[in-house]
């Protein structure tokens, strides 16, 4: 491949990490105004977190087709989980275009805990 | 491409298993041919690995097979079944479902599950597991300890299904969730307690 195509490739790359952290962002600050929502988890088995050129957006994975944030409930939560969930899903879903948005509740903390 | 591998990986494991099994019924002669009458010779005639391949095809066919021999099919074919089983079988859920792309983690449920249990004051220790399983369902297991003497172990259990079972509606989880919960409960002496002792 010539040089100037390893450099489009190269750009093109970096305005999808743009866009992924964009809709990141995006998807947390979302996620952290629902009542109920103290944090962004960290995940379960790996860091959940969407990666760009020096930074990285914690508790909110974005690709093509999909983004899952990853929150901890405040206890006693306000709503049933399930219903907080929704409503994270809701809000998130109104910055992220037509991505499909799934919601894990990482953990539920009690004010003592944090 | 995901997808392809995984019927490729079938495919293996099935022939794995079929060639296992084939061989070691095949070696009690049930069949009427010749495996050494196969065209096995080409670039590898001559090699090492040629001739141990002659050898065992041998005693395959002479119905003359080692128990080592016997058991190394005996293996493959266990391995194959085994690895085409694991491929076939859907992956279990990490998370619990609580609804159409809701989830949350297993350690989420046990705390509250924890908590619950231990407000019971016979209780001195427990814990507490919760599995996911396929279909939003999960298989919960709580384990209770309470002093010797201090109560009736069957209505302490009875109890504490019950209470588990409000907590887990409470908290808004689908019923199904709470269709597997079993919880035993044990005598203990306090002395013999890490967690607290009340």
């Amino acid at each position: 491949m010539s040089e100037t195509g390893k450099n489009d490739d190269r750009r093109r790359e970096l305005r999808v990490e743009d866009e992924a952290l964009r809709v990141a962002r995006a998807a947390s600050e979302a996620a952290l105004a629902t009542e109920g929502v103290v944090r962004l988890g960290q995940g379960l088995y790996a860091e959940a977190a969407t990666y760009g050129a020096g930074e990285k957006v914690v508790g909110v994975m974005v690709d093509k087709e999909r983004v899952e944030v990853h929150v901890v409930v405040g206890y006693p939560p306000p709503r049933s989980l399930p219903e907080l969930a929704g409503e994270v899903r809701e809000r998130v879903a109104r910055e992220v275009g037509s991505r499909t948005v799934n919601v894990v509740i990482d953990d539920v903390e009690e004010a003592s805990e944090r | 491409m995901r997808i392809f591998n995984r019927i490729l990986m079938a495919l293996v494991f099935a022939a794995l298993t079929a060639a296992g099994a084939f061989l070691f019924v095949y070696s009690f002669g049930l069949f009427g041919y010749s495996l050494s009458g196969l065209p096995l010779r080409g670039n590898l005639s001559g090699t090492a690995f040629y001739s141990g391949l002659e050898a065992f095809v041998r005693d395959v066919d002479g119905q003359s097979l080692t128990v080592l021999e016997t058991v190394v099919l005996v293996v493959i074919a266990l391995i194959g079944l085994a690895l085409l089983i694991a491929e076939l079988k859907p992956p279990r859920p990490r998370y619990l479902s609580v609804g159409d792309g809701l989830y949350t983690t297993r350690s989420t449920l046990e705390e509250e599950i924890l908590q619950c249990v231990d407000e019971d004051r016979r209780i001195l220790e427990s814990s507490a597991r919760v599995k996911p399983l396929r279909r939003g369902r999960a298989r919960i297991r709580v384990e209770a300890r309470m002093r010797r003497g201090e109560g009736d172990r069957s209505e302490v259990r009875r109890a504490l299904t019950q209470a588990v079972h409000e907590r887990i509606r409470d908290l808004g989880y689908p019923q199904k969730i709470a269709k597997k919960v079993r919880v035993d409960v044990g005598e203990t002496d306090p002395r013999s307690v890490r967690r607290r002792v009340r």
